[in-house]
């Protein structure tokens, strides 16, 4: 383990995903990789991400947790960022993956960040059709965007 | 003055004076990480400059 790592039960991570014209990116403070944050003890979870992402972004357009998982002894919850602007932090585009799937009573033996990236978009993708407040949060290319990822049979990566 | 390289984690890197690159450190650590880093773990992941 290195001398300086994100330590504690619940750890959060970040997507902060932004769009350059109708290509998707992801970026963050960290680059174009999962942005890890600790809760110290007693801490809502949820409150430490927002205040965290406010503070190191300088403006996003919605905030939302997409999932969890228990992995290196700790239960990881994803949140995805949206941002209107990438700024001078490096992003990368997002590429597709297949799904990481669950046995009947068991997680995947191992998810990779692609395949929790992919999941928070088509969760962000069928909140964009549900959600008036995503919806308002979201402009009409940021929802057409999202159309890509909303899940159908046919749409399922291998 | 002695130059040191310190990568985060997450790949951020700061580069300067031992004061420079735990300053460096402790800021991003606390606004990105939500950690209190202190002087001795910041020094444990950084290497002289020059090698």
């Amino acid at each position: 383990m290195l001398p300086l790592d994100v330590e504690g039960p619940v750890t959060i991570e970040v997507f902060t995903i932004a769009r350059i014209g109708d290509v998707l990116m992801l970026t963050g403070p960290c680059g174009p990789a999962p942005w890890l944050i600790e809760t110290g003890d007693g801490e809502n979870p949820l409150d430490t991400a927002v205040r965290i992402i406010k503070g190191a972004l300088r403006e996003s357009l919605l905030v939302h947790s997409t999932s969890w998982r228990f992995e290196r002894g700790a239960v990881v919850l994803t949140f995805l960022a949206v941002v209107p602007e990438i700024g001078a932090m490096d992003a990368a585009p997002v590429e597709r993956s297949a799904l990481a799937r669950n046995a009947e009573h068991a997680a995947p033996d191992d998810i990779s960040y692609g395949q929790v990236l992919e999941h928070a978009l088509r969760h962000l993708a069928w909140l964009a059709e549900d959600d008036g407040v995503v919806q308002s949060a979201l402009d009409a290319e940021w929802l057409a965007l999202l159309g890509g990822y909303v899940p159908e049979p046919f749409r399922q990566l291998n | 003055m002695k130059a040191y390289l310190l990568t985060c984690m997450c790949g951020w890197e700061a580069r300067g004076t031992e004061d420079e690159v735990v300053g460096a450190a402790q800021s991003h650590g606390r606004d990105i990480h939500n950690m209190d880093v202190t002087h001795d773990q910041a020094m444990a992941m950084a290497k002289p400059a020059d090698s």
